[in-house]
């Protein structure tokens, strides 16, 4: 034991233990200019899903669509609280879109414009971004979409 | 010793670098470094005898308990390839991003808790510099059928 | 930044549409000197899954057909191969069945050729996710980069 911990144990006070178990994931991570944003899908603020299912199974394209879009609002809340100030955003560069995909659905890229029109939208060609829209099997609490992004910030 | 590793003796474990036990994914390249970024490859859950400990999906073969054991082998995988690239655990400035690909079965959908095995493992050992960005994502298949792989983009100290 | 950014920049505060049917995507986004690519699949070049529609050998063949395609993104981009500095990271899916767990070595089909052309400095550290549905009518393999370049 060091010192200073020492003479805290003589003043008859311990010190607790920071337990991170099931807290160590972020919502994102800063890397000088660039922001490591996490998987978000179409979830309420608490987290909750707003949809769930299989698209090409429970949920049509256009519901995957919908689903781009709510997470795209979802994770806006996201990067407002990480950059402050959605002007402090330099541009846009990569996303990973990826739908539980059952069925015979295939169109991942065109739903995923659900979540990326979103950015081009509002940022105009600052929003645009490198993109991989894939399928895979089931989400986090069944929601029918995850995306995670990397933005650029101003320097 | 580094600070690290006297956590890390705190939860039991002893990391003393890869040594070439790990099996890597084709191509031989277990991590890359660039500039201040050490990139780790997806690592499955290898066991000591540089086979997988664990194979099989969450939802059939496994538990989410089991998972999150599983979760924690690859945890303890990463750190020994940390220390081989690094030299020493101590050189972490903080983790960046993590990738968690869950083998799932039968709609199988607590990813998170089962990749929070991985995640412990590395608050363990850093505190708040082993928190990190992460993405789960449920796989219909991975490579040697195992149950997670996990991969990680990590801040170097200069 | 080009004039073309610039003015496209302008544009956006004065709340003027330009460029027309601003596409979301774009082939490579560039940070400093790191390049982010996007996703290439083989389009119909493999089509189905691997170990039940297609054999290892398509698999394999369609990694090797994407490393092309990204290859060509990143000479477009960058003007010329030799300024790739080295390749960072792989992440990608490939479309397999139940039970075909080699997705490492068919995804040696893209490492291959980024070591033949890059050598060591073109082996990465690499994450694959087996899928059961991918686009383009299930290609076979979707792989994207993150690749650092010379100053």
């Amino acid at each position: 034991m060091g010192i200073a911990e020492q003479k805290l144990a003589a003043m008859g006070i311990n010190i607790d233990h920071v337990d991170r178990t099931g807290k160590g994931v972020l919502s994102f991570r800063r890397y000088k200019d660039l922001v490591f944003i996490s998987g978000h899908g179409p979830w309420d603020m608490e987290g909750k899903p707003l949809m769930q299912g299989t698209v090409g199974v429970e949920l049509t394209p256009e519901q995957a669509f919908e689903a781009g879009r709510l997470a795209a609002i979802r994770m806006l809340a996201t990067i407002k609280d990480a950059v402050g100030d959605l002007d402090n955003i330099d541009y846009f560069v990569k996303g990973l879109c990826i739908f539980n995909s059952g069925g015979s659905f295939y169109d991942m890229p065109a739903c995923a414009n659900g979540f990326s029109n979103v950015f081009t939208q509002a940022f105009g060609q600052r929003g645009q971004h490198a993109r991989a829209a894939m399928g895979c099997g089931t989400h986090s609490r069944n929601v029918p979409f995850m995306v995670d992004m990397v933005i650029k910030l101003k320097s | 010793m580094s600070v690290a590793e006297r956590r890390l003796e705190r939860i039991g474990l002893t990391i003393v670098g890869d040594d070439n036990k790990i099996p890597s994914g084709g191509g031989n390249c277990k991590y890359k470094i660039h500039d201040d970024l050490l990139f780790i490859t997806g690592l499955e859950p290898y066991g000591e005898d540089g086979k997988p400990a664990f194979v099989g999906r969450l939802g059939r073969e496994y538990t989410l308990e089991e998972g999150y054991q599983a979760a924690r082998l690859v945890g303890i995988n990463m750190l020994t390839i940390i220390k081989d690239a690094l030299g020493d655990l101590d050189r972490v400035d903080y983790f960046i991003k993590v990738m968690a690909l869950v083998n799932t079965a039968n709609g199988f959908s607590d990813l998170p808790e089962v990749a929070n095995g991985f995640t412990d493992v590395m608050t363990e050992v850093f505190g708040e510099r082993g928190m990190h960005a992460r993405t789960d994502l449920g796989a219909t298949n991975l490579n040697n059928n195992v149950p997670i792989i996990c991969d990680a983009i990590i801040k170097i100290k200069q | 930044m080009t004039a073309d950014e610039r003015l496209a920049r302008k544009a956006y505060e004065l709340n003027i549409d330009y460029p027309k049917n601003l596409r979301a995507l774009v082939s490579v986004r560039r940070v400093d000197n790191i390049l982010f690519t996007s996703g290439s699949g083989c389009g119909t070049f493999r089509q189905g899954l691997i170990g039940s529609d297609l054999t290892f050998e398509d698999g394999y063949l369609a990694c090797q057909h994407i490393a092309m395609i990204q290859l060509g993104m990143i000479k477009e981009y960058l003007g010329d191969l030799d300024k790739v500095d080295q390749i960072l990271r792989v992440y990608g899916h490939l479309a397999v069945a139940d039970d075909f767990h080699d997705l490492d070595k068919v995804a040696d089909g893209l490492t291959d050729v980024m070591g033949a052309v890059f050598g060591d400095r073109g082996r990465a550290p690499r994450t694959i996710l087996g899928s059961r549905n991918l686009p383009v009518g299930n290609t076979a393999a979707e792989l994207e980069l993150i690749l650092s370049v010379k100053d």
